[in-house]
């Protein structure tokens, strides 16, 4: 069973998704439902035997196009409506034992460009008011599968964190007359302490507010508010920045670094977000080879992270494991 | 299982298939010439008309 209930003490939405307990949970390598579905192997979800990058409707799904009756009927108090939305899975790589940080960067270059069909086309259902894309990697974030993968959810509101973000930015744009992700920008480059790459059209820190220790942030130099804004010229340098800050998060303590990425773009409801400004952020929670960060009392409770680490730190550290980018072929 | 040719791009292709539970997969695959720098090149796929 599937629905939205919601909140009136916070003011936003849960979806319930019964379904999602059967879901495949740490399949044996040769069960991977990832993976391509070779002769004589079992059907996968993508049946064909090869594939560069796919994308799907997942099994899973906690928001459909055509959704589900709820399982129980809401009131003025207690809201309840249909979960109308969408959840895609998107393959990377047909490899099973890689990951977007062991493959090359033409591959995360294809996959930019993935994630811009993507965007254009879920937000442009009438229904979808949000395009989110993000990875899980890792057991330690709750990964049910190893294969190489991330997600989209296009759902039918703003997600209370973006709404956060927007009124920041806008309260900013209002009061000072300039975009608060540029001046984030322009004060993180006149600092520089923090920065652990930077190109042409992109800009990664660990920023001065961090909650996270190896928290980074990816910034677009360009004041644009989404992947569809990119120029072909950004969209190769957002393959290599993602490229370089992943592989030295593997770098860091020799391990496949867990994290959460998570792109922000604009919401797709059809009002004006010239004030907002594309980014990309990741949570690691690691803080150190053999430690993870928790959420607990202070986070979950009021939502008030304690970072034990400084930020210039562990920008130091991370930076010091950057390495440049090589282009095998024109793409 | 329907075969549904969906997009042909200077650059990205994608065709769509159908599932037998009804749910669309999408299949991406690329040329490798080099593409124009405009905003969103990346996604100028176009859906084509034999669906």
């Amino acid at each position: 069973m599937s629905e939205l209930r919601f909140n009136p003490l916070l003011g936003e939405w849960t979806a319930t998704a019964t379904a999602r307990q059967e879901r495949t949970f740490l399949p044996p390598d040769n069960y991977c439902p990832l993976c391509p579905t070779v002769p004589g192997g079992f059907p996968t979800e993508i049946p064909e035997a090869n594939y560069d990058i796919v994308a799907f409707e997942n099994k899973f799904s906690s928001l459909r196009s055509v959704p589900e009756t709820p399982s129980i009927e809401g009131n003025e108090f207690y809201r309840v409506k249909p979960s109308r939305g969408v959840c895609e899975v998107v393959v990377y790589t047909p490899h099973h034992g890689s990951s977007l940080a062991d493959e090359p960067v033409e591959q995360i270059y294809k996959l930019v460009r993935v994630w811009t069909d993507r965007f254009r086309e879920l937000e442009s259902l009438d229904f979808v008011e949000y395009v989110f894309i993000f990875e899980n990697k890792g057991e330690a974030v709750g990964v049910t599968l190893h294969h190489p993968h991330g997600q989209i959810y296009a759902y039918p509101f703003v997600p209370p964190y973006i709404l956060k973000e927007l009124s920041q930015a806008r309260d900013h744009m209002e009061t000072q007359g300039r975009c608060l992700y540029c001046d984030v920008v322009e004060e993180e480059t006149r600092l520089s302490a923090r920065i652990i790459a930077e190109n042409d059209s992109f800009i990664a820190v660990i920023p001065f507010f961090a909650r996270y220790p190896y928290e980074t942030h990816i910034y677009s130099k360009r004041h644009l508010q989404a992947l569809t804004d990119l120029f072909a010229d950004g969209q190769r340098d957002l393959a290599e920045i993602l490229k370089q800050v992943l592989a030295a998060f593997d770098r860091l303590f020799e391990v496949p670094f867990p994290y959460i990425m998570s792109i922000h773009q604009r919401p797709s409801d059809g009002a004006n977000y010239d004030f907002y400004h594309f980014h990309i952020e990741f949570y690691p929670p690691m803080r150190s080879k053999n430690k993870l960060k928790y959420l607990a009392g202070s986070e979950a409770g009021a939502g008030m992270f304690i970072n034990d680490t400084l930020p210039e730190e562990k920008a130091a550290e991370l930076r010091s494991h950057i390495r440049p980018v090589s282009w095998q072929a024109t793409t | 299982m329907e075969q549904i040719e969906i997009s042909q791009g200077p650059e990205m292709h994608r065709r769509q298939i159908e599932l037998p539970d009804g749910r669309y997969l999408l299949f991406f695959t690329f040329d490798t010439t080099e593409d124009e720098n405009e905003p969103g090149t990346g996604s100028e796929v176009e859906i084509a008309a034999n669906t």
